[in-house]
């Protein structure tokens, strides 16, 4: 039983907060912005940098807003003079020996060293002396390099390390001035969540090596996205520019993965850019595979199509658990509604999109794919092992004589059965996929689809939580989302399919499978909901069950910026600060 | 008989070549003037081993760039009018010419064997109006560039270039009228002949003088008549590219250019002819009927001199004034912005044309009234 | 050149005019007197010659110190471009011209340095900002360069070592002093 709200004034404001929270947690969750460098809601309090120090009414000495807890009555001043002036003091200590190289610091522009400086800081330093020169670019490990002379100490890596990876890779030596960051002998900060230290950082110590000078951050656009890297869907933004991605960070979801992401998801999206992606459709013509368009190669298919269905001949679908759910169930509904039940299936990568099968107890999940489940409840079949051996007998028996293929490749992910050959006797393979495969050689209409960064969509992770990510940008090459391809195809052999997006295709889904009702895109959210959880599930995001959970309202409040760096703000955010 | 016709083909030769030659450097005329004119050099960096002549090989350069240049047609215009619009615009200015005096006539011979050359091409009897006629065709030329080139900027040239000068055409028909009823013919010959006759024993009996407001109108009508500024709305390049003849390129766009100059010393030279005493030299008498030749001041007698340098002298003065009158429009051309295309219709419609004929009125009341 | 004399600007309706200036004639003339008078002047009165023309290949106007050329960028005293890559000039660029693609600098103190830097003539706008939001001093538009031609697209595309190449104007131009020395 918890102890009863506390009321409490902050600047002036009254304010309830649940009894035991800090005076800056409380803060944070009003929108008041306490300036700060160590503390961060995921990691123990240490109180070290001194950047937030409050007023509080009755005490005669500022006090640190992230280790002060909140008392009934409270009235605190975030604001006057004498907090600014404590920051003033604080910042002009911690830039005595900061280089101020802010035009080649990657972290410009998303720093609260800088931010906090632009804000209150006195502009003409008064220190004279020789700045203390430290070691630059030390190489930390596979994903981290740190830059001593950029370090505030605020020590948020070292208890990341310590805290929430335990391997503990990371710690303080010496005192004072000399006081750095360091590794300990013989260690490499290389553990599998390594990354995250680059995002807890909040000055431009730790810097990611993967986006080490590759831009400036206001030059990217920011969208919010599901990591397709494995079933547990961690919540992430990707930074993109064009139709290039920069960097994917993680967005706090508190129901799925706090404010983290691991290295697999958080560096290999390569596969979207990669230049095996399928640059146009192919259709097989006199035996040779050869470029043609849209429209030419959609005619093909559904005339093939077409043909197989007066002749009675039975054409299946394997899906794939790296689908959508919009892909996957507009495959099914084709399945069922014009190819008189031909039988469904859906495929397991092995390793999916970031080429890993490490998994472990805290994000990594075993099924590396992001929609197991969502390919699962709108019917495209079991996924096992033995339903798509059953699937390849049929085949191999020749009872059935078309396949349509999307975002699978049996070839590949299932070396253990004799697909190769399978795939071969086909009367008519269609592929749909992003990226070039095996089983492209075999088909006789090839379809290029996109990535997850240039569709929208929902995935359902490994615990029924249904969420949607959005396009970082336009399709690359001529590639088209699998929704709008099967729209096309169905629109073609008579369904009369007239979905204009992927929500509407979603809004479908929701109407016709049970686990899905009443979901939309809008009520969704950014955060998503458990499967089933749809009707009774209001614009308030299930987080009920951890304290903070006001503070999915504030990441959910951040908009998804449009392109440019015009609407850049020096405010901008990490949405858990 | 084939002596009469070797020299009326030597006039038109001599005619031809004397246009030509005018139309070409008056290209470099307007461009030298304009320059001085601004505080600019002008055109001075052609030349034939280093010599550049002020600039005078300027028409040569032009004319072969405008030769070698490609010759384009856009997509879309029409194969038969686009080529046909520059013919249709520069020859009738050229044609016009066949009826104009410019200058006495020579005597070769003695009693029967008396040979008479006329310094004029052709002599009919309805000399201004075949001018009026002739000159009216080269409207198709404007409209049908306009209309075959396929594109909007030229049609919009074309059919301002046809509205304002049917509508000046109206005011120039009228302000020459006066001339005719001084006059009493229509004869060009006849009219130049009249303008030798002085008034009240000292006044050159000069349209200019017999009638200044017909002058005025006249010289306004024919600047329009020519498009040139402050009449130049249907090649406004601020507002439509280059009007007309937008989409023409080499010597197709290299008519249109000279037929506008040649256009120009039509103007002067029709001006010259009925309102500044056409080849007339004041006092410089040349009476064949009387075979009285020379010069004579009022109250003097008469300075007995050769017939034919007295028609050669004519011939001379004939030409200097046209050149005169070439420097005074080119003078206007460089002096004036150009009007919007309503003025261009109010100055047509309010003013010259009841201004024309008032004067027509005023003509007829004092000719009644005087004789 | 600076106008000596202010032009007129007063904005008269018809009603306001006199008679002579609205039967327009003798405004004409007004106005054929002013261009006949330079007309003369420059023909006739050779001391009265006020020909601004500057025989332009030949003899050169001499441009302002703060005048926007093409661009060219600085060099430290070891010869490489003072650049850091810090991309603050294609951030001040409008016209979104300044392609930079930056790279290690062997020297870990300076950090970065622009393993490209292409300038799009075609679309700058020569508006300066980028020589103005530079930190380092490494952007200048002091060349002096105004007429700039090529035959095709590529050749106004300027590339690191083209833009190392240029060197300031003569003249006034280089009297903006030394490159300032930091970092």
């Amino acid at each position: 039983m918890a102890a009863p709200p506390v009321k409490l004034k902050i600047n002036g404001q009254e304010i309830t907060a649940p009894a035991g929270s800090s005076i800056l947690e409380t803060a944070r969750q009003n929108n008041i912005l306490v300036p700060h460098f160590c503390y961060h809601p995921h990691l123990p309090v240490v109180g070290n940098c001194r950047m937030c120090q409050v007023d509080v009414e009755g005490i005669p000495k500022l006090q640190i807003a992230c280790a002060t807890p909140i008392r009934e009555g409270m009235a605190v001043q975030t604001e006057n003079d004498r907090v600014k002036k404590a920051r003033q003091g604080v910042l002009e200590f911690l830039l005595i020996n900061h280089p101020v190289d802010c035009p080649v610091c990657d972290q410009a522009g998303e720093c609260s060293l800088q931010d906090y400086y632009m804000k209150h800081g006195l502009y003409q330093s008064r220190f004279s002396f020789r700045k203390v020169k430290r070691e630059k670019a030390q190489e930390l490990g596979p994903h981290v390099l740190l830059d001593q002379e950029r370090c505030v100490l605020c020590t948020r890596c070292v208890r990341f390390t310590s805290d929430v990876t335990k391997t503990g890779e990371l710690a303080v030596e010496q005192r004072g001035f000399h006081a750095q960051i360091t590794l300990f002998p013989g260690r490499t900060l290389d553990n599998p969540y390594s990354g995250n230290v680059v995002d807890v950082c909040p000055v431009g110590a730790l810097l990611s090596k993967d986006f080490r000078f590759q831009s400036r951050v206001w030059f990217l656009k920011e969208s919010k996205s599901i990591c397709p890297g494995c079933s547990r869907g961690c919540n992430i933004r990707v930074d993109s520019r064009g139709q290039q991605i920069y960097r994917i960070l993680p967005r706090e979801n508190l129901d799925v993965n706090k404010v983290w992401l691991c290295d697999d998801g958080r560096f290999n999206f390569a596969f979207v850019g990669a230049p095996d992606r399928i640059v146009s459709p192919q259709a097989r013509s006199e035996g040779k595979l050869t470029d043609v368009t849209w429209p030419i190669a959609m005619v093909a298919m559904a005339d093939r199509l077409r043909a197989m269905a007066e002749a009675g001949s039975t054409v299946a679908v394997l899906g794939s658990a790296q689908s959508p759910c919009e892909t996957s169930w507009l495959a099914k509904r084709l399945a069922v509604d014009f190819l008189r039940g031909g039988p469904t299936e859906f495929g397991r990568s092995l390793r999916g999109t970031t080429g890993s099968d490490r998994s472990d107890d805290f994000l990594e999940e075993p099924d590396k794919n992001p929609n197991t489940r969502g390919a699962a409840e709108v019917g495209l079949g079991q996924g096992s092992d033995e339903a798509l051996e059953g699937l390849r007998q049929k085949i191999a028996s020749g009872s059935v004589r078309g396949l349509i293929l999307i975002d699978f490749d049996p070839i590949t992910e299932l070396p253990g059965q004799a697909w190769d050959e399978a795939l071969r006797g086909l009367e008519l393979l269609a592929v749909l996929k992003s990226n070039t495969s095996p089983a492209c050689a075999a088909a006789h209409v090839v379809l290029p689809l996109t990535t997850f960064a240039e569709q929208d969509g929902t995935f359902v992770n490994s615990d029924g939580r249904v969420q949607r990510f959005a396009a970082a940008f336009g399709p690359v090459h001529t590639a088209r989302p699998g929704w709008q391809a099967l729209r096309d195809l169905g629109k073609m052999v008579g369904l009369g399919w007239s979905y204009a997006s992927a929500e509407e295709v979603f809004g479908a889904l929701a109407r016709e499978v049970a686990s899905f009702s009443a979901m939309t895109y809008k009520n969704l959210g950014d955060l998503g909901q458990p499967l089933g959880g749809g009707s009774s599930a209001s614009e308030s995001t299930g987080g009920e069950t951890v304290p903070a959970a006001a503070g999915n309202g504030a990441g959910a409040a951040e908009p998804v910026r449009a392109f440019g760096w015009r609407q850049w703000s020096w405010e901008r955010k990490r949405p858990w600060e | 008989m084939f002596n009469a016709v070797l020299i009326d083909l030597l006039k038109i030769g001599l005619v031809v070549a004397a246009l030509l030659q005018a139309a070409s450097i008056l290209t470099w005329v307007e461009r030298k003037q304009s320059a001085a004119m601004q505080d600019r050099i002008g055109p001075n960096r052609a030349d034939i081993l280093g010599l550049t002549v002020l600039g005078l090989f300027h028409p040569i350069a032009d004319g072969i760039k405008m030769l070698t240049k490609e010759d384009f047609r856009p997509r879309g215009a029409d194969p038969y009018l686009f080529p046909l619009a520059p013919v249709l615009a520069f020859a009738p200015a050229v044609i016009a010419f066949a009826v104009i005096p410019w200058g006495g006539t020579l005597r070769f011979g003695e009693g029967a064997e008396t040979w008479f050359v006329p310094l004029r091409i052709a002599d009919i009897n309805v000399g201004i109006l075949f001018i009026f006629a002739v000159v009216s065709i080269s409207v198709y030329g404007v409209v049908l560039a306009g209309w075959a080139s396929a594109n909007k900027w030229s049609l919009l040239g074309g059919l301002r270039a046809a509205s304002q000068m049917l509508s000046y055409e109206v005011s120039m028909g009228l302000s020459a009228m006066g001339i005719f009823m001084v006059f009493q013919s229509l004869r060009l010959s006849e009219i130049a002949a009249g303008q030798g006759e002085l008034m009240f024993g000292f006044i050159p009996k000069w349209g200019i003088f017999v009638q200044p407001l017909g002058f005025i109108l006249f010289m306004t009508a024919s600047i329009a008549e020519a498009k040139r500024v402050p009449f130049d709305i249907p090649e406004g390049e601020s507002e439509i590219v280059a009007g007309y003849f937008t989409e023409y390129s080499g010597m197709k766009f290299g008519m249109f250019f000279l037929g506008e100059f040649v256009e120009v010393v039509l103007a002067s030279a029709l001006i010259t002819t009925l309102f500044l005493g056409s080849y007339q030299i004041p006092f410089v008498v040349a009476d064949q009927a009387r075979n009285l030749y020379g010069l004579q001041l009022p109250g003097a007698e008469l300075w007995p001199w050769n017939a034919n340098l007295v028609a050669i002298l004519q011939a001379l003065a004939f030409v200097f004034k046209v050149c005169v009158m070439i420097f005074l429009l080119q003078t206007i051309r460089w002096t004036l912005p150009r009007f919007r295309y309503d003025q261009v219709m109010n100055l047509g419609w309010k003013m010259m044309f009841p201004l024309a004929l008032a004067n027509l009125l005023i003509t007829a009341f004092l000719i009644l009234a005087l004789s | 050149m600076i106008p000596t004399k202010p032009v007129p600007t007063e904005k008269r309706d018809d009603k306001q005019l006199t008679f002579a200036e609205r039967i327009y004639l003798p405004e004409i003339l007004r106005g054929l007197r002013i261009t006949l008078r330079h007309f003369f002047a420059n023909i006739f009165v050779w001391g009265q010659r006020q020909v601004v023309t500057i025989a332009y290949p030949e003899v050169k106007r001499a441009v302002s110190p703060r005048w926007r050329g093409r661009h060219r960028l600085t060099v430290r005293e070891d010869g490489t471009p003072r650049c850091t890559a810090c991309f603050l000039c294609s951030t001040a660029c409008p016209a979104r011209c300044i392609h930079i693609v930056a790279e290690e600098h062997p020297d870990p103190n300076i950090e970065k340095r622009p393993g490209r830097f292409e300038i799009d003539l075609l679309k700058c706008v020569f508006c300066g900002l980028c020589v103005e939001a530079c930190p380092c001093d490494a952007i200048r538009m002091d060349t002096g360069i105004f007429a700039l031609s090529g035959f095709s697209r590529q050749d106004f595309y300027l590339s690191l070592p083209k833009l190392l190449e240029g060197v300031p104007a003569e003249g006034p131009a280089s009297a903006g002093g030394p490159a300032k020395t930091r970092n």
